[in-house]
């Protein structure tokens, strides 16, 4: 896709905000739920022209593979059902009708309103990321300008295009643009003239996002994850065990939502080292079913590091075991005792550390306080509270059955912050 | 053989003493057969992969070691004439890796020899002046032996150090460069490139230029890693120029590594010498060979592809001969060319790489 020039983008912002006025400000939000609705069974269709195109070019733009493809786009697209749209607005906002007209509040009346102009960063190529702000946006009133990464802008443009088909008009308010980062001019324009920015990327490219923005900002960095057995999960460990390799798998491990690091409980009826062999079956089997796509040089390097370090340590006597995939690094399982939070090569490479107690996690977890995403725990239902109490008070905003970590619901609130609910300024009417 | 060792390190001698017309090949099967059955953390290592001297029918098959495998066991087919301690790097805390050689005057006669061929190819003594730590403030530092072996062996008796454990005496050096551009007597610098860098960034503030006389040179190494500004080659070279009157074709870059008892040096000098005008690339002595391999499968690539380097150097003979890096490079004519270490991945998507994390830290 070229880049617009500065009169383009410019013309651009001024269309959306026209059409925003013309056709979205008047329209009942569940006009809009039921348009995007719309879209989004075609998404979901196998036979749609939307999907066979996602399908085909996807796997050049992401990196990742065919299969692997054509098993997340289902996934991603489920979630924006109307019914779950509708459901996160009642959680976030107490009814969807909030967004159209005054309802009845505890001191009076209230309403909430979307800004005129949101523009959407979309820095990694982790495909539907970022998609649900846009279709958030929409919902809340708000015009849309989506700057995709330079390397994935296939799937944001597509998806446009299903809306634009279904409702021209709806269509009309949002608008995909993309050019390399650090163009000032089009950046001024983008985020300066924008009322809420929403970002994704590293904490370098947000500050510099952050520092051309004039209206509010809402940034999501790079994050770390990982999985945790405990004693009770590792019942049927193997189950458990497919399961976290399935959570590696997905997304070849690039998801902020994507477990680094196992940590298995000691005391269970098998023990930690055992887990990690049965890791490693079942990152062989999802090697078969969603192999993993090409990998940089660079990034095959840091997973030999990894193996070579193990192998090393291993022949030096230390307690640690290596799973490796016979064939290139397409998957990498190391057992080590040192119980320190070590971050993977990623690519489905992961580390399983044993745990003598979960409450070790609070000063194992420390340093990592302001990256830390999400948890997917296998554990009886007895210490859950307890393990989510710990999680929870060690910045972490989602704990999650192990299997599900890449499957987040709508109304997870990312980053631990309501999603709806802050793009939305509400007006109140007393008496 | 009742003394198998010292037999197999006569050969190594013999063969870099007159390289000509000697089997690299046979002798380097010859050399692994003996770490094999002397090294053993390498042997099971060999083990694990099914390697043994009845298998391994050619050089190219022999296991190669990760450089990371020297931070954790001692290869060494011997007890230790000198240890080797590998630099920490800027991470600190970092393990250290350690090359453990039983048999120095191997090294010895290695890192001369080449020396010798690629930086003073005429054979004439040159005064060197080292921007090389010197051995008290790095005693276990390859590079600072290897300086030291130049200095006393193919350097003028007032050959000297300017880098100590109080860093960079800049006064002395500059008092150094105009003895030497008084005198008209050529010098040879050694230098690690960062120091070096200094030096330039110190006459550009200071409006100083010198003209060392023709023939002097230096040899430079370790890149710029890390330390002061970033510096092209060519920016390199053209400073070298600029503040020092040598030309590029003086200037030979070494790549090293403490892993190993050769090293590789830019052909330029050397070519001058034999009146070649072939491109700047790097060489290694007869006794090595390079192979570029793909970082993923760790298949040999065609020339000029780019991969990661592996050496085999018969000069390593008393700890492990075959060494996988994580150097990336082509090969090119009789030699290959380094573009650098593997960086770190960026991220691709919304995940923390590490690079993040530690520059965050």
């Amino acid at each position: 896709m070229p880049s617009p020039s500065p009169t383009d983008l410019s013309a651009r912002l001024d269309a959306l905000l026209a059409n925003r006025i013309q056709y979205l400000a008047s329209r009942t939000a569940r006009d809009i739920l039921d348009c995007v609705d719309q879209a989004v069974q075609r998404w979901l269709d196998p036979d749609s022209q939307e999907r066979q195109e996602a399908e085909a070019h996807l796997p050049e733009t992401t990196g990742l593979s065919a299969a692997m493809i054509r098993h997340v786009l289902p996934l991603i697209f489920q979630e924006y059902r109307a019914d779950k749209l509708e459901a996160l607005c009642v959680d976030e906002l107490g009814c969807l009708e909030v967004l159209d007209r005054f309802v009845p509040s505890v001191s009076g009346q209230k309403r909430a309103c979307g800004p005129p102009l949101i523009t959407h960063v979309f820095a990694g190529n982790v495909p539907g990321a970022g998609l649900d702000s846009v279709i958030f946006s929409l919902l809340v009133k708000s015009a849309s300008l989506v700057k995709t990464s330079s390397a994935e802008p296939l799937l944001s443009i597509l998806f446009a295009r299903s809306i634009q088909d279904i409702d021209p008009n709806l269509g009309a308010c949002l608008s995909v643009v993309s050019w390399p980062g650090g163009n000032v001019e089009l950046e001024d324009l983008a985020y300066g003239r924008a009322d809420i920015v929403v970002a994704s990327g590293s904490d370098a490219s947000l500050t510099a996002i952050r520092k051309r923005t004039r209206g509010q900002f809402i940034g999501y960095g790079h994050k770390v994850s990982f999985s945790l057995v405990t004693k009770e999960g590792l019942a049927d460990a193997e189950e458990t065990a497919h399961k976290t390799a399935y959570d590696v798998a997905l997304y070849d491990q690039q998801g902020c939502l994507s477990p680094q690091l196992v940590y298995v409980e000691e005391g269970g009826a098998v023990t930690p080292k055992g887990f990690a062999a049965f890791l490693a079956t079942g990152l062989a089997h999802w090697q078969i079913e969603l192999p993993r796509g090409p990998v940089p040089p660079e990034v095959s390097t840091a997973i030999r590091r990894v193996r070579d370090e193990a192998e090393w340590q291993a022949l030096a006597g230390k307690d640690i075991a290596l799973h490796a995939s016979p064939n290139g690094t397409d998957w990498t399982v190391v057992y080590d005792v040192d119980p320190t939070f070590i971050q993977s090569p990623l690519y489905r490479t992961i580390r399983v550390k044993p745990l003598r107690n979960i409450t070790q996690l609070g000063g194992i977890l420390d340093a990592w306080r302001p990256y830390l995403e999400a948890v997917g725990v296998a554990a009886g239902p007895e210490r859950m509270a307890t393990i989510a109490d710990t999680l929870g008070a060690s910045g972490i905003s989602r704990v999650c059955p192990i299997g599900t970590m890449q499957l987040p619901p709508l109304s997870w609130r990312h980053g631990g912050r309501p999603r709806i609910g802050d793009l939305v300024r509400w007006v109140g009417v007393e008496g | 053989m009742n003394n198998p060792g010292n037999s197999i390190d006569a050969r190594v001698q013999d063969f870099i003493a007159a390289p000509e017309g000697k089997d690299f090949g046979a002798l380097a099967l010859a050399v692994f057969t003996y770490q094999f059955e002397h090294n053993l953390p390498y042997q099971r290592f060999c083990l694990a992969r099914d390697k043994t001297p009845e298998t391994v029918r050619t050089w190219k098959a022999i296991p190669a070691v990760p450089t990371v495998a020297f931070k954790e066991l001692n290869l060494s087919c011997g007890p230790p004439e000198k240890i080797f301690l590998t630099s920490g790097t800027t991470r600190g805390q970092e393990k250290r890796g350690r090359h453990l050689v039983p048999d120095l005057q191997l090294y010895h006669a290695s890192a001369l020899a080449h020396f010798s061929q690629c930086v003073l190819p005429e054979k004439r003594p040159l005064r060197v002046l080292s921007l090389i730590p010197d051995p008290e403030t790095q005693p276990h530092s390859s590079l600072t032996q290897m300086a030291e072996w130049v200095m006393r062996d193919l350097g003028t008796p007032d050959s000297r150090y300017f880098v100590d454990a109080d860093g960079i005496h800049l006064d002395a050096f500059v008092t150094a460069l105009i003895h030497a551009q008084e005198t008209s007597e050529p010098v040879c610098v050694l230098a690690i490139t960062s120091a070096l860098v200094a030096f330039f960034d110190w006459c550009a503030a200071n409006q100083k230029t010198f003209a060392l006389p023709s023939s002097s040179r230096i040899m430079d190494t370790g890149g710029n890693k890390g330390k002061g500004r970033p510096l092209s080659r060519k920016g390199y070279l053209q400073s070298c120029w600029k503040y020092l009157k040598v030309a590029g074709y003086y200037c030979v870059n070494e790549y090293g590594m403490t892993e190993m008892a050769s090293q590789f040096y830019d052909h330029v000098l050397y070519n001058r010498f034999r009146k070649s005008n072939e491109p700047r690339y790097k060489i290694g002595p007869a006794w090595t060979r390079t192979l570029v391999v793909h970082p993923e499968t760790l298949e040999e690539v065609p020339p000029g592809e780019h991969g990661i380097l592996r050496h085999f150097d018969l000069a390593n003979c008393g700890s492990v001969m075959a060494i996988q890096t994580d150097d990336v490079g082509y090969l090119t004519g009789e030699g290959f060319e380094i573009i650098g270490r593997t960086p770190g991945s960026e991220a691709r998507g919304c995940a923390l790489v590490l690079d993040e994390f530690l520059s965050a830290q």
